[in-house]
């Protein structure tokens, strides 16, 4: 009886699967940073193309670069950028202001009363960084929330 | 593996029961399909930190630059594959350090190694390699980061799964 069960239990399994289903998890993290706590003041670069705006965003700059006063903080300053509407990832996070970032940027200190200079000079280097990306490029600057 | 236990229990059982029983026969055949498995190859599925700019905005991490994983099972066999949208949540954060709680939708994509995309619950075989089917896969995706979107830490967990 219990082979003729064992029999019955083979031929009606034809396929034995030994383990049909796995799964696997995997975290999903962004940091959104407020980006309003700084005031840009002033800047330098084809001025027609910018106005003074009370929020960190500069559109449609050349690759010559960006040249941004900005006051009220002594703190780390990240400085990202996307064009189109897709981000890039490689923000730049500079803990001290005078600090070459990456390998196309420049962020230089001017000074320690709370004023501070900032040029970003995005300088297309790579085949990813084209010239005619940079162009398109929308350059943000924020402090870093630590 | 506790399957293949029970498989070879039968034989043990019908070989054990040859002694006792000389009147009875009968033929079968069975297939044993190697274990499924996924496991991650590396990379992960952090956008970064985010600037708000105070306009809505969709941004997109490739699958390239996202996170890898190799199904591994029988060769030949063809498995399906789940997974779904994923709500982050910054709730976690604003306990931490105050502010307002928000949500935004992840939305995965997925492709192999061919660039081919995957379709959740769809089918896809396992490439022969040797005695063992793979398929490689890479999964990245899109968060829109709506205009008032509240700041801080978003979490969220992805959950991928494959069966025959």
């Amino acid at each position: 009886m219990l082979k003729h069960a064992m029999l019955a239990c083979v031929l009606i399994n034809g396929i034995i699967f030994a383990q049909n289903h796995s799964k696997t998890l995997v975290n999903i993290k962004a940091r959104l940073i407020e980006g309003t706590a700084i005031s840009i003041i002033d800047h330098k670069l084809q001025p027609e193309q910018f106005s003074k705006i009370a929020y960190p965003q500069l559109s449609n700059y050349n690759s010559d670069g960006i040249f941004v006063h900005i006051s009220g903080y002594k703190n780390n300053v990240m400085v990202g950028y996307r064009y189109f509407n897709f981000s890039e990832f490689d923000s730049i996070k500079a803990n001290r202001f005078e600090q070459m970032i990456g390998t196309h940027s420049t962020l230089q200190y001017i000074n320690d009363q709370g004023n501070c200079l900032f040029i970003y000079e995005p300088f297309p280097d790579s085949e990813s960084m084209t010239k005619e990306k940079s162009h398109n490029k929308i350059c943000y600057i924020s402090l870093v929330y630590n | 593996m506790k399957l293949i236990f029970v498989v070879i229990l039968c034989f043990a059982f019908s070989f054990g029961a040859i002694g006792q029983t000389a009147s009875n026969t009968a033929s079968g055949s069975v297939n044993i399909i190697l274990p499924i498995s996924i496991t991650s190859l590396g990379g992960n599925l952090d956008f970064g930190e985010i600037l708000l700019t105070g306009s809505s905005t969709v941004y997109q991490l490739l699958p390239a630059q996202g996170q890898y994983f190799q199904i591994m099972g029988h060769p030949g066999r063809s498995v399906s594959l789940i997974f779904n949208q994923v709500d982050l949540s910054n709730a976690i954060w604003v306990t931490l350090y105050g502010g307002t709680v928000g949500n935004f939708i992840f939305t995965p994509v997925v492709i192999d190694s061919q660039n081919e995309p995957i379709v959740s619950g769809n089918f896809y075989p396992l490439i022969n390699n040797g005695s063992t089917g793979i398929l490689d896969v890479m999964v990245g995706g899109s968060i829109s980061v709506s205009a008032n979107q509240p700041q801080g830490d978003y979490v969220g967990t992805f959950t991928i799964s494959v069966s025959y």
